[in-house]
């Protein structure tokens, strides 16, 4: 379990479960995530591949400044998932390429 | 090779101890604030706080704080309201052999009173088992504060406590790292522009060929020209620049900068804004 | 096409205060955030800040937001907020375009704050975009803005404030830390954070950077050595530790694309962080009617971002008209309170990059 339970100055309060896909894979995450957020709760730290070098990307900065979070949601490519919020039953997969239209 | 200054360590030391401790008379009449500010910060929060006037006028708000033993109650208030958690209550006025201190903690959970806890010093090493013997908390504005009954010849030496547990002391014990080595020189070389995947390597081997401006390097490699627009590499390839003596960062023009300042679709651009600009 | 008197780019401390103090004055304010919540910085900064009374000493920041944006109601100018909006350009006709919520919307503000704050910078080192390698601030946002673990064991990369800071600020999540390295003699940031994590069994070990992020398909393990005096690594001195996260803390640059874009004068001032535009002691860039606050300006702490937001917000709703029998004074203020704000031996820093840019003689 990834989430901070107990935190000396913050509360977190407990909020709706959302199930989303993770390359196909059902996956939960919580309302008010962003989709970065919510994988990396349930343990998923590797977004995807670069498209030239094939190595592995996570985010760097979450705050949509560096972009080397790009996946594949509901279709859309290079969508910077440290700051795209987390829906029910979004599509959410991994980019290993620089994209293609829907 | 050691580094043993107070701005190398963060651990104050008898030279920085010897300038915020009261006489031996002023330390039988009372609890006193101990206040191990050392460094002058933009800070006062503690001067404003004090309502004896304890704590010397500053001159602005960058002085270091120093206690007038003579009026401090070692009352806490500053102590609960310091920003830096710069500040510690002793009271070594009763007699016996222990005495008390107040220290600030803002981990989760708060100890209990009565519990037995493991008193640190100000390097975070064991002491001693200690007993804690009161809590003060409101949560989330003032910090809370944790009593230790201590032996008094320790009162100026333990600033921390852990809780004592059997797991904590068996991951202490692994926490011994084996000698390990690392064939560092076999690796890739690192990422520079992480938008398009240009390595260090690739940056030097244009600077050796003749690339003397970020602007060329972009141009050549992608540098720069990803979606996030030269955040993350740019710095890095000027650092480089400077190190093959082509110039100072100073004088280096960044690379162009143009519009969007942000990543938009086509469709965005196609449906949004109006015609009369 | 929106025609607006005051535009503010950025809700964090510069431009919360910006908007303050120009609706105050009258002037009305469209103040656009990127993020979907305002604050900036704030929301994520758990403990309590350091300046004076004015900069709300003592207050934790994510108590300022709620303080900074209730100032902005109820005043002879009217603030409007909007979240979820990127500026995308600053152009030489005046027009700014910006994608808010998804639709492209064109302003036509008369004058322009730029508060857009700053990025954080990276370090090149084998295995530098594993999975795991995280900015300071994503590991802040992390655990304090969505309430998760970034991981179980970090190594702190800089000892500046925000090195030791969010190295606090893990013990608190209860994520262990591993140590704090820097590559400079001294440590940067406040001692008094730094004794603070000492006290928590943390070692800072000055003279020391990362060679590697080791794992396969993540951090698995970093590699770190002490340097010489010729920053060249010792070799004997390596030590493998293992983490599955490398957090680095080694510094801002302003984010001042927008600025660039739209040709406004500019210097690499190192001590400020990076490119830094110019500007007068009102806070006005060398393009007309086009301010900046806060870290956009040089890095610095967020106490003097909103002093500088106050300063900038009297200061552009002055030129275009909206004055009270105050403002000229307010103005003094903020720059008293700046003045004693870098004063100290912490401020020579920013003392020297402000010099460099012209500001202070």
């Amino acid at each position: 379990m990834n989430r901070i339970e107990h935190h000396p100055i913050l509360t977190f309060p407990e909020k709706r479960t959302l199930t989303f896909y993770f390359d196909g894979k059902a996956l939960s995450g919580k309302e008010g995530d962003t989709i970065a957020s919510a994988l990396h709760a349930a343990g998923v730290r590797v977004l995807g591949h670069h498209f030239k070098s094939h190595r592995p990307r996570g985010f760097y900065c979450a705050i949509g400044n560096c972009s080397s979070c790009l996946m594949v949601v509901n279709g859309v490519p290079n969508v910077r998932v440290c700051v795209e919020q987390l829906e029910e039953g979004m599509d959410v997969r991994s980019q290993n390429d620089k994209g293609v239209l829907p | 090779m050691s580094y043993d200054k107070f701005e190398q360590t963060g651990l104050a030391g008898p030279h920085e101890m010897s300038t915020c401790l009261p006489s031996e008379e002023q330390r039988k009449k009372g609890p006193y604030a101990v206040i191990e500010c050392f460094e002058e910060i933009p800070c006062n929060p503690c001067v404003m706080s004090c309502t004896f006037d304890a704590i010397l006028p500053f001159e602005d708000v960058n002085s270091l704080p120093l206690v007038d033993f003579d009026k401090c109650t070692g009352c806490a208030v500053c102590a609960g309201i310091c920003p830096g958690l710069a500040i510690f209550i002793v009271d070594e006025s009763k007699p016996g052999d222990f005495g008390t201190l107040r220290l600030p903690y803002e981990y989760w959970p708060l100890p209990e009173k009565g519990q037995t806890v493991m008193a640190l010093s100000r390097e975070g090493g064991d002491v001693e088992p200690v007993e804690v013997v009161a809590i003060s908390n409101v949560k989330g504005a003032r910090t809370p504060l944790v009593t230790l009954r201590l032996p008094k010849d320790k009162l100026q030496d333990i600033r921390g406590f852990r809780f004592l547990s059997e797991e904590e002391q068996a991951a202490l014990k692994d926490d011994t790292e084996a000698e390990k080595t690392a064939d560092i020189e076999s690796l890739e070389s690192p990422i520079v522009c992480r938008c398009e995947g240009v390595t260090l390597a690739e940056i030097r081997d244009l600077i050796a060929a003749g690339c003397h401006t970020v602007e060329e390097i972009k141009h050549l490699s992608r540098a720069g020209m990803g979606p996030c627009q030269g955040r993350t590499c740019r710095q890095i390839i000027m650092g480089e620049l400077m190190r093959a003596g082509i110039g100072k960062t100073e004088d280096m023009p960044p690379g162009s900068f143009r519009p969007p300042g942000g990543t938009v679709t086509l469709g965005q651009l196609a449906e949004g804004g109006d015609s009369d600009a | 096409m929106r025609d607006v008197p005051l535009l503010i780019i950025g809700a964090g401390p510069a431009g919360l205060s910006a908007a303050y103090r120009a609706a105050e004055a009258g002037c009305d304010v469209l103040l656009l955030e990127r993020a979907k919540k305002i604050g900036g910085q704030l929301v994520k900064q758990t403990h309590k800040f350091f300046g004076s009374e004015k900069q709300f000493a003592s207050t934790r920041g994510i108590h300022i937001v709620d303080i900074l944006a209730g100032r902005t109601k109820d005043l002879p100018g009217k603030v409007e907020i909007l979240t979820d909006a990127t500026v995308l350009g600053i152009y030489e006709d005046g027009v700014v375009t910006a994608d808010i919520a998804g639709t492209i919307e064109k302003i036509r503000p008369q004058a322009v704050i730029v508060a857009t704050g700053a990025y954080e910078r990276t370090l090149a080192f084998p295995g530098n975009d594993l999975p795991g390698v995280y900015g300071a601030g994503a590991v802040q946002t992390l655990m304090n803005e969505y309430g998760i673990k970034p991981g179980d064991q970090v190594l702190m990369v800089g000892a500046g404030n925000i090195g030791l800071i969010v190295s606090y600020q893990l013990m608190q999540a209860g994520v262990k830390v591993k140590a704090v390295i820097d590559a400079a003699d001294r440590i940067g940031g406040y001692l008094v954070h730094a004794s603070k994590i000492r006290r928590a069994g943390v070692p800072i070990l000055v003279r020391h950077t990362v060679e590697a992020a080791l794992g396969d398909s993540e951090v698995e393990q970093a590699v770190i050595v002490e340097i010489d005096d010729e920053w060249q690594p010792i070799k004997e001195t390596r030590q493998v530790l293992d983490v599955d996260v490398i957090c680095v803390a080694v510094g801002l640059s302003p984010l001042a694309d927008l600025l660039y874009q739209a040709g406004a004068k500019s210097f690499y001032i190192s001590p400020l962080g990076g490119h830094v535009p110019l500007r007068d002691q009102n806070m006005m860039t060398t393009l007309e009617n086009i301010y900046i606050a806060g870290d956009v300006a040089g890095i610095e702490e967020a106490s003097s971002a909103m002093v500088e937001g106050e300063l900038a917000g009297v200061a552009a709703a002055q030129k275009l008209g909206y004055e009270t029998p105050d403002t000229d004074q307010l103005k003094e203020s903020c720059l008293a309170e700046l003045r004693q704000l870098r004063a100290g031996p912490t401020g020579g820093k920013i003392r020297t990059g402000l010099a460099l840019a012209g500001v202070y003689s």
